[in-house]
């Protein structure tokens, strides 16, 4: 560090060392007829926030149905028991309840946050959208239109195509690797009768998992988990997916688009959640570009040459792949420089992992940011959820801190070392890069 | 807060339903428990107490924005944005951020039209180290070639990525300079490319000196903190820096308008094709307070934005995505925070690519029909309903009320307007509705904007 920081440098070591104050109290409530939940407990604004999941997601969409899950996600408060499409809006808007539905690669999620005096009109009508959904034909219609749509703009958009190539090369056929809404074929064929059934067999007991925060005590909580969740089948037809396997041979890509800024998107295999190194793979990772205008990339690439608006790279951790991925823009004339300054950063964390005041750094970013999760209540509940999918344990929280503290730089050099390999990099790159060697145009979507 | 009405996806024809009598929702007086001060160099000081979180969120706003730039260089407020994180007397060029980095923080600034703020969000114990940093940057930048010139890159490629290479971005800027024939508002925040090519550190160095003062800046804490743990802190680290004279801000204003403005972009990366129409409005501030007590009509505005498009049950969505079946979305809303303009508009995408023309005339049908015959007391009713809710959801947020404080505040108002909110939109009538609706949406006052796909998609 340069000698003006060092006043500073030195009150912050010692700012680290103080504990951060306690994380928020979570509480395990048990409803009386058995729904487990996780509660944070606040009463300065009259609100409550409810995040739950089913576990899995769109993976699990049948072949030729592809799109069912966001399908279904779009659909859930379009009308259920005897309330249409337009009446059950009605309710949810003259009340303020905000409602929504989501589908990602590995569960099927909901987010319900609404004032305390609605509270209870809000469980009648989620428990409506998730057992007697109507899939009236207007709305289905309406809707599979957005979607299609959607599809044909994302065929449009070089970055989305970009990402497909990316993915088909690094998992081939894996579910992980079809394209999020499905194709204009397979959207265009789902029926009614097809949401009926994902709804009967997906939203049940034994892959439900709920978090609550805000103006509500243990005891109301109880029985609103019932009003809202109490009518969930029991259980449903088990999961089959196997891992996915990653494609260990780097490639260069193109995806020739007549556009001003070439797009970048980059990635190999990389870590698990529930790999014991995960932590060390996240600081490693902080470091190399996860960090903002910390990391090495950012500064490589923004800070010292102005090559890039921004740069970053994450871990990807799903349920059944791990990948480290990153993406940047910059003028289809200096791609080939980028890349270069890229891989050299890249291969150099490989064989030398971090200095000592960069995991210094990394590990205090990781320590000290994790209070500012818990600022709203829909942050917070969103957050206990999170770590219900991880199977982290109620605890996880206080736990955290020991765990991350006791990674040693040792470490993180084994992992760099085990985890990166500029030559298993996917490239992709969108736009008309020139000067690219050993690129070769990407295949056809 | 509902003052710009969420991108809308459905509606129902209101009269149809039958829906319990609203009383309409007592208007809350404190909205966020605010307390504020004035430090003796003229430094503003808010502060809005939130415990749920043991983590504060400070900005640092000065009244100064793209639209008080020079004539060609109006991107420079922008651009010295980027280079406050550069070295001062104190730190090293990138430090600022690395700092807050390693306090787990996260921090970042924005430059609007009105104001420039710097904000950052960390755990509540190094509040003290954050205001310190703050206050060193405020006035002791040091700009050199060596750290000017490769960040008027970063800001040239920052255009590339967000305008150019973006076809709503590129017809959106468009829609700015035809809206505003006279008025600095239709200039891009980011600047021209040809002139941004030409930016010089003399020119940043000028705009700090001109703008960046105590008494040119507030100071918002939200968080876990009482107000007078951040008087102290305040005192300390703003305290000795000296007020200086800043220019008043006399900006150019738009003559009446008289002719309808149409723009058309075409482009292969434009994913949908679309539609809109802006009208220029009075902002909440510019309107002021009309004579004899009427409403401003930037409160009016709110509630037809929220009538037109509503989120999900909305005038728009109604009769062109669900009844009609001619738009795949349709919505409205109403923009007033701005200092001297506000903007009304209303936009909608085809449910088939060649309909978009059906899609104008549907569209121009529902605006006639809302001329012609009003809104009812009904839908005026359950309209201001919604808002006052969202005005309760939005204090569930640790930088929303920070930002709408920081907008309002910089914007030249003042912290008592902000708090009226509530009752200001709880007093619209029906009638006060209508008027604003005649006096804004009138067709010379609009720039209609089309946005198609060019040619089969690759």
């Amino acid at each position: 560090m340069r000698s003006r920081l060092i006043t500073l440098a030195a009150a912050l070591v010692l700012m680290a060392l103080a504990p951060a104050a306690p994380a928020a109290e979570v509480q395990r409530v048990t409803s009386p007829g058995g729904i487990e939940a996780w509660l944070i407990a606040d009463d300065a604004v009259p609100i409550m926030s409810v995040a739950f999941a089913f576990r899995g997601g769109n993976s699990l969409d049948p072949v030729g149905k592809e799109g069912l899950a966001q399908l279904a996600s779009g659909m859930l408060d379009e009308g259920a028991g005897d309330l249409d499409s337009a009446a059950f809006q009605q309710r949810l808007a003259q009340r303020g309840i905000d409602f929504g539905f989501d589908a990602n690669n590995d569960d099927f999620s909901g987010h319900l946050r609404v004032l305390t005096e609605y509270r209870d009109e809000a469980a009648d009508l989620l428990s409506l959208a998730l057992t007697q959904p109507r899939f009236d034909p207007e709305p289905l219609e309406r809707m599979r239109r957005q979607f299609l749509i959607s599809i044909q703009g994302e065929n449009r958009s070089p970055d989305t195509v970009a990402n497909r190539v990316l993915e088909r090369h690094l998992l081939g056929d894996d579910p992980y690797a079809r394209p999020t809404y499905g194709t204009e074929a397979s959207m265009s064929g789902l029926t009614a009768d097809d949401l009926r059934g994902f709804v009967r067999e997906r939203f049940t007991r034994d892959r439900f998992l709920v978090a609550v925060t805000g103006d509500i005590g243990a005891e109301n909580l109880g029985l609103w988990l019932d009003r809202a969740f109490g009518k969930l089948g029991k259980s449903g037809p088990a999961d089959n997916l196997e891992e996915a396997t990653v494609n260990p041979a780097g490639a260069l890509l193109v995806v020739e688009r007549d556009i001003p800024q070439a797009a970048v998107f980059f990635a190999q295999e990389g870590i698990k959640r529930d790999d014991p190194d995960f932590f060390a793979a996240y600081l490693m990772n902080y470091t190399l570009g996860g960090g903002g205008f910390s990391a090495r990339l950012m500064s490589e690439l923004r800070e010292k040459r102005g090559l890039t608006y921004g740069v970053s790279t994450d871990l990807v951790t799903l349920d059944r792949v791990g990948l480290i991925a990153g993406h940047f823009e910059t003028p289809n004339d200096k791609v080939a420089e980028t890349l270069e300054i890229l891989r050299a950063e890249w291969q150099r964390m490989a064989t030398e992992g971090p200095t000592e005041a960069e995991l210094a750094a990394a590990k205090d970013y990781l320590l000290g940011y994790y209070p500012r999760n818990l600022t709203s209540t829909s942050r917070a509940a969103d957050t206990l959820l999170g770590i219900q999918k991880s199977n982290l344990g109620i605890d996880y929280m206080d736990k955290r801190q020991q765990e991350i503290a006791a990674v040693t730089l040792d470490d993180v050099k084994r992992v760099a070392k085990r985890l990166l390999d500029a030559k298993a990099l996917t490239i992709v790159v969108a736009g008309k890069p020139t000067g690219l060697q050993g690129a070769e145009p990407a295949p056809a979507q | 807060m509902g003052r710009f009405s969420r991108l809308s996806v459905l509606g129902v024809s209101l009269a149809l339903i039958l829906i319990a009598p609203l009383a309409t929702r007592a208007a809350q007086a404190d909205l966020f428990e605010a307390e504020s001060f004035t430090l003796d160099n003229g430094l503003e000081v808010v502060v809005l107490p939130k415990h749920l979180a043991p983590v504060v969120y400070q900005m640092v706003v000065y009244k100064v924005g793209a639209a008080d730039g020079e004539p060609g260089k109006n991107g420079v407020a922008h651009f010295l944005e980027h280079l406050m994180f550069k070295a001062t007397d104190k730190l090293a060029s990138g430090a600022f951020s690395q700092i807050v980095d390693r306090l787990g923080g996260t921090d970042n600034a924005y430059t609007s039209q009105d104001v420039t703020a710097y904000h950052q969000e960390v755990a509540k114990e190094h509040l003290a180290t954050i205001m310190a940093m703050e206050a060193d940057r405020m006035v002791n930048l040091r700009l050199t070639d060596e750290v000017v010139l490769p960040e008027r890159d970063v800001i040239l490629n920052e255009r590339g990525q967000s305008v150019e290479a973006d076809p709503s971005g590129r017809l959106g800027e468009a829609v700015n300079a035809a809206i505003y024939r006279n008025h600095p508002y239709g200039r891009p925040i980011i600047g021209w490319r040809h002139e941004m090519e030409t930016y010089s550190t003399q020119d940043a160095q000028d705009f700090y000196r001109r703008w960046y003062a105590p008494n040119n800046a507030i100071l918002i804490v939200a968080g876990d903190v009482t107000a007078e743990e951040v008087r102290k802190l305040a005192e300390t680290n703003f305290g000795p820096i000296p007020a200086r004279e800043i220019p008043k801000r006399a900006r150019l204003m738009e003559p009446p308008a008289v002719a309808e403005r149409r723009l058309s972009l075409s482009s292969p990366e434009a994913r949908y094709p679309s539609f809109s129409r802006s009208y220029l409005a009075p902002s909440y501030r510019s309107a002021g307070t009309p004579k004899d007590g009427a409403t401003n009509p930037a409160y009016a505005l709110s509630v037809l934005a929220e009538i037109m498009d509503g989120g999900t049950v909305g005038r728009l969505h109604r009769k062109l995505v669900v009844e009609q079946g001619i738009a795949i979305s349709a919505g409205a809303g109403y923009s007033g925070d701005a200092r001297d303009y506000g903007r009304f508009m209303v936009y909608a995408a085809p449910r088939d690519a060649d309909k978009l023309e059906a899609v104008e005339k549907a569209l121009d049908a529902e605006i006639e029909r809302l001329l012609k015959d009003g809104v009812t007391a009904d839908e005026v009713a359950a309209a201001k309903d919604r808002l006052q809710i969202d005005s309760v959801k939005a204090r569930d947020s640790l930088a929303g009320p920070a930002r709408l404080v920081a907008t309002a505040l910089g914007s030249d108002g003042t912290l008592a307007e902000l708090q009226a909110w509530p009752e200001r939109i709880a007093a619209v009538t029906a009638n006060d509705v209508i008027e604003a609706a005649r006096a804004v949406l009138a067709r010379e006052n609009g720039v209609t904007a089309t946005l198609m796909p060019a040619g089969d998609a690759p």
